[in-house]
């Protein structure tokens, strides 16, 4: 297997109330790989995605991209990374109300000063089935097309990774089977890593991922003995 | 990088349009007064400098308090470059007497032929005939002055020297709409005021210039020239200016205040809108933006408000400049005015639209730097 896209070494992270939420956790992420983080409410998804994602900076162990720990870079120099490396689904879409949902899946690229004659934005709603509702702002359309938009901008600037936290969490059983079904469809052309937290297990079998369970604080390859 | 914010600092305007409408009314409000009472100032300048410069040569030459000039300086006066017409005067303080009634008065004595090229005397007039006063032997007198003594053309006055009187028919009444000339101001001919004051001399020389508004200019040459003290036209009303400079300061500074009064409500508007963006502010972040880049689509939407405010409230000035110097007032009479004395004062809008930029700008400051501090994790994890 080749080099991770990002690792984590003994990370944890204890918030300044005094919660431990995530303890020790070791974790290379591999490129192109699918996995899904299921865990109850609390148990420390969305920390580690915040971490994974180079967001929130861990209390204890490093998080390793290129061989450095990245939290030894400077902001800008991290900000870069994240932005041409990883992509982001949230639970609600994270649309931005004031921009047309083209204009959302560009954003990335606009920030990053990529020229405007090499923005996918339109190609990616096409291939997620906007292509009609590029014009549409998020409140004029339903939560499962504003998920697929989410899913275009996640994708728009070509990660290695995309981290989804609840991707499905807002939306009907069909229309989450959809949002899986397009998630392999795009991996399969597009070679992106993906890791999902979820409560949901079912979403394992939708996506054909390799599941990892996060309770007392770490990632563990096997349920807790007492269920979720 | 490339400038993304202003983008998304225009789409923001328009998505939020009654917030922005609200705050570019606020500026443009108060632009439109700032610019209203400029040009007031601007027209009340522009009316008494007319009004005075009607009767008051472009510059004077003077050989100083109770002296005469002997010498004839015309032809040396003439060769400066730039100078129109040149007309000796003698000036004296006197008294105009008609029955019972006598009012002090200045009293000027000219050469009518020469003084007709440097001030166009025979416009003014309103009574009388310019054939007629052009013989030098008579008074003509402003249209006031005629009124407080009741003197008409064809009456008969007496002149008050301080070593003489004579009796002078009065040939002319003259109007200029400035009130202290009108009611205060005396013409005779130069030997009628000669004989007046027993001299051959003169008080100074009156001088007409191609272009006035660089009077200040001819100074230094006509001194040189001449060899006499120069003084410029609106250095004879200088309390007149002055007082009119002050009264403008002051109103401008009034302004001012109610500019930073309108940039407190736009900051408010825009701390309410920040913390609706709060969201999307995160998610920008999460998907790269630098905290310095939230700043600038902050200050670019205070910018623009106040870019959009300012040419609004200056546009909203200008019609409202047109419509006042059109509208006709009634006044008393002593004001001379039928219509406002309103000028648009164009040369002001460009520091007044930077006056407005500037409150936009500061206005977001506040509202900028709480953004700057919004943390994307805390954001992702609301909407996660």
């Amino acid at each position: 297997m080749s080099a991770s896209v990002i690792a984590l070494r003994s990370v944890g992270k204890r918030y300044d109330a005094g919660a431990v939420v995530l303890n020790d956790v070791t974790w290379d992420v591999p490129p192109g790989a699918r996995f899904v983080i299921l865990g109850s409410s609390g148990s420390g998804k969305t920390t580690l995605l915040t971490i994974l994602g180079l967001l929130l900076r861990p209390s204890a162990g490093n998080v390793i991209v290129e061989n450095e720990d990245v939290w030894r870079w400077p902001e800008q120099r991290r900000a870069t990374w994240r932005t041409e490396n990883l992509g982001y689904v949230w639970q609600d879409s994270g649309m931005i109300p004031e921009l047309t949902l083209l204009e959302n899946v560009n954003m990335p690229l606009r920030i990053r000063g990529i020229p405007k004659g090499r923005w996918r934005g339109s190609e990616l709603l096409f291939r997620v089935g906007l292509g009609q509702r590029a014009s549409a702002y998020p409140n004029e359309v339903s939560g499962g097309e504003a998920q697929r938009a989410a899913i275009a901008r996640a994708l728009v600037g070509s990660p290695r990774l995309v981290l989804a936290d609840e991707p499905t969490g807002s939306l009907q059983r069909r229309q989450a089977r959809e949002i899986c079904d397009m998630f392999l469809e795009l991996q399969e052309e597009l070679r992106f890593g993906l890791v999902v937290a979820t409560h949901n297990e079912a979403l394992v079998k939708y996506l054909d991922a390799e599941p990892l369970w996060i309770y007392d604080g770490s990632l563990h390859e096997s349920p807790p003995k007492e269920g979720m | 990088m490339g400038r993304w914010y202003w983008f998304v600092a225009v789409k923001q305007l328009r998505f939020y349009w009654k917030q922005t409408l609200g705050s570019v009314v606020g500026i443009a409000a108060a632009i439109t007064a700032l610019m209203v009472v400029l040009s007031f100032a601007q027209g009340i300048n522009d009316f008494f400098g007319e009004r005075i410069l009607l009767l008051t040569p472009h510059l004077t030459l003077e050989a100083g308090v109770n002296a005469f000039v002997e010498e004839d300086v015309t032809a040396r006066v003439l060769a400066v470059p730039g100078v129109v017409a040149v007309a000796p005067y003698l000036q004296f303080p006197g008294l105009v007497q008609k029955g019972l009634a006598a009012e002090p008065v200045t009293v000027k004595a000219v050469s009518w032929a020469q003084e007709e090229k440097v001030l166009q005397l025979s416009r003014l007039l309103e009574q009388g005939s310019w054939d007629e006063v052009r013989l030098g032997e008579g008074i003509v007198m402003g249209a006031e002055l005629a009124r407080l003594l009741g003197a008409r053309v064809g009456d008969r006055v007496v002149l008050v020297s301080p070593n003489l009187s004579v009796p002078l028919r009065v040939d002319g009444v003259f109007y200029t709409g400035y009130y202290g000339l009108d009611a205060g101001l005396a013409l005779v001919g130069l030997g009628v005021g000669q004989d007046l004051l027993e001299t051959s001399g003169v008080s100074g020389y009156g001088v007409r210039v191609e272009d006035f508004t660089r009077v200040d200019s001819y100074i230094q040459p006509l001194q040189d020239a001449a060899g006499l003290w120069v003084r410029p036209w609106y250095a004879r009303e200088q309390g007149l200016f002055i007082s009119m400079e002050v009264q403008r300061t002051v109103l401008v500074w009034i302004l001012v205040f109610t500019l930073l009064v309108s940039a407190l409500g736009v900051m408010n508007v825009y701390l309410l809108r920040a913390w609706a963006q709060q969201r999307s502010v995160g998610i920008l972040r999460a998907l790269g933006a630098s905290p310095s880049q939230i700043a600038g689509l902050f200050i670019v939407q205070g910018l623009l408000s106040g870019l959009l405010g300012g040419a609004m409230g200056i546009a909203a000035a200008r019609a409202a400049v047109w419509g006042l110097s059109h509208l006709t007032v009634h006044l008393p009479q002593v004001f001379y005015l039928e219509r406002l004395p309103i000028s648009w004062a164009g040369q002001d809008s460009w520091w007044v639209l930077a006056a407005a930029v500037a409150t936009g700008v500061t206005a977001v400051v506040v509202p900028a730097l709480r953004m700057t501090k919004v943390d994307p994790v805390e954001v992702v994890r609301r909407v996660g």
